[in-house]
């Protein structure tokens, strides 16, 4: 495995599209799956991610740069003289422009955050869709998700009031 | 480039089992392919869950086999109440439900008994040893919150005053023994303070590890599982036959009220701040509407069933035919559900699925 900067260990990702990315091992091991693949020893060579495109990957990686604890490489000269309050502020403020994308794209995230086992990142994905289902009506919800309504009048009518409670 | 344009069932079950159980029911509601989702018995284990329905048995015993009604009214019941994945039994008396749990006692013949813990949505159960009580019918409670932990815990109380050891026995599921504790509600002035049940049947409740239940001094008796904490709150009202219930999480007190006009009123309490002790009427309504054209008879004429765990609705039987009937506090509507019939004094379990394996029902 290839090394760079002062002796930190780097790890190569593939795309199921050919691109490969170089990516720090802690950056790589948010992912409780990869990190199970490079604690098992089955990442001597790269990391094929299937299903993931490298646009959605880049992305979470991108993601998992910010998120790293202490010297990421893009935090590092942030993490060391900030207070963890302000840290945290900041983090939250990177992931709501972080998550302002189209619904496809989340929907993307939303399935590599999963795969990836990322709980940070299914956290931030999915709740735009938890506050979408929570808030709004079954037209909404309905029209939110791409989720035709296949009962029969009469069959709704009736899950409809067995229900009636949680519309309240 | 490929595109998602829906989340796929297992992403969507992801998602769903983030919400509360109360969108999640409006989620039932999308399409016919969510609720096939939602019900599904694989990722039932992952979603939350809310009242199905109630258990409901004749009060003596040894008794013939409970019932089981859905809270819809309609359908076949979701739990056979034969109880035939439990090894080969006589008769069987359900004595308490907590959280997808039944504490039952198994009767083998005229004088012999076990106790039983199982999970009808899972028929897993384990049989518990015998307490020091054995062949005693004593209240015996559950404590079982999945919340917090795997465990179980059953409380019994000795009510027999001439017994050795009057007092309560723990059983834990995590130590596998029972646990003599002694009586902590004994006051010095008034040592007939020990628990004296309304008629076992005005509902327990398990919240925050402890077990909560009317006593006839009209008070509610507190215990933790530990025997270390002893409470008794007070009832905010006198009443003749009340209910406590949780309900979106907090203890709540239902019964009807005589008022000095000769009116009967239905109060519901909340216990919204526990430690304050302080009750906060959350409704009252005429019982006229409730009752409709039936005779008003706090004594024969209807029976407690349950409150909602997660909404403001009240279930009660009315009249001669046990007439299951819904009060929704909030939108002051009532609505008959089914005819339950039958037996003239029945009790009721409500019934909260509980779809996980637990480690704890193998013995």
């Amino acid at each position: 495995m290839a090394t760079r900067e002062a002796g930190k260990k780097m790890i190569m990702l593939k795309s199921p599209d050919g691109m490969e990315f170089e990516v720090e091992e802690a950056v790589a091991m948010e992912s409780q799956t990869i990190r199970k693949m490079i604690e098992d020893d089955c990442a001597d060579t790269a990391i094929l991610i299937p299903n993931i495109n490298s646009k959605i990957l880049s992305r979470v990686i991108e993601y998992c740069n910010k998120h790293v604890p202490t010297t990421g490489a893009t935090g590092a000269a942030a993490s060391d003289t900030v207070a963890p309050a302000a840290l945290a502020e900041d983090l939250k403020i990177w992931d709501a422009e972080f998550i302002k994308v189209n619904r496809a794209t989340r929907f993307d995230l939303i399935q590599a955050a999963s795969y990836l086992n990322i709980k940070g990142l299914l956290d931030l994905t999915s709740q735009t869709t938890i506050d979408t289902i929570s808030d709004n009506s079954l037209e909404e919800i309905r029209s939110f998700l791409s989720t035709k309504n296949d009962y029969l009048p009469e069959e709704e009518q009736t899950i409809r009031r067995e229900n009636q409670w949680a519309f309240q | 480039m490929r595109t998602v344009a829906s989340l796929t069932d297992d992403l969507l079950v992801e998602i769903l089992s983030r919400l509360p159980v109360k969108s999640l029911r409006r989620c039932m509601c999308v399409s016919r392919t969510w609720r096939g989702i939602i019900s599904h018995p694989h990722n039932q284990r992952q979603l939350p869950q809310t009242l199905e329905g109630f258990f409901y048995m004749p009060r003596s015993e040894p008794a013939p086999a409970p019932s089981f009604t859905n809270v819809t009214g309609t359908g076949r019941p979701l739990v056979s109440p034969l109880f035939d994945f439990l090894p080969q039994h006589q008769s069987i008396f359900l004595l308490s439900c907590c959280n997808g749990l039944l504490l039952c006692r198994c009767w083998e013949g005229q004088d012999d008994f076990h106790y039983v813990v199982c999970n009808p949505a899972t028929e897993e159960w384990v049989r518990l040893p015998d307490s020091i009580n054995a062949g005693t019918e004593c209240m015996a409670r559950l404590g079982f919150d999945p919340a917090v932990s795997d465990h179980f815990h059953v409380f019994e109380f000795s009510e027999d005053h001439d017994i050795s050891q009057p007092g309560m026995e723990v059983y834990s599921s995590e130590t596998g023994e029972w646990v003599h504790k002694e009586n902590g509600w004994i006051d010095t002035e008034d040592d007939e303070a020990f628990v004296s049940l309304v008629g076992h049947h005005s509902g327990d409740v398990f919240l925050n590890g402890c077990l909560h239940f009317l006593t006839m001094d009209d008070d509610i008796a507190v215990v933790d599982t530990e025997g270390k904490t002893w409470r008794k709150i007070p009832i905010p009202e006198l009443c003749t036959v009340d209910l406590i219930q949780k309900s979106q999480g907090s203890l709540h007190f239902v019964s009807f009220l005589e008022t000095d006009e000769r009116m009967v009123e239905l109060v519901v309490y909340v216990l919204e701040n526990y430690l304050s002790q302080e009750w906060i009427l959350k409704h009252s309504t005429d019982a006229s509407y409730i009752f409709g054209e039936r005779e008003i008879d706090l004594i024969q004429g209807f029976q407690w069933v349950a409150m909602h765990p997660d909404c403001n609705i009240i279930f009660l039987t009315v009249g001669w035919d046990n007439t299951l009937v819904s009060y929704d506090m909030d939108h002051h509507k009532i609505q008959e559900i089914c005819d339950l019939g039958g037996d003239d004094n029945p009790r009721y379990l409500p019934y909260v699925p509980l779809y996980s394996e637990l480690q704890t029902l193998h013995a």
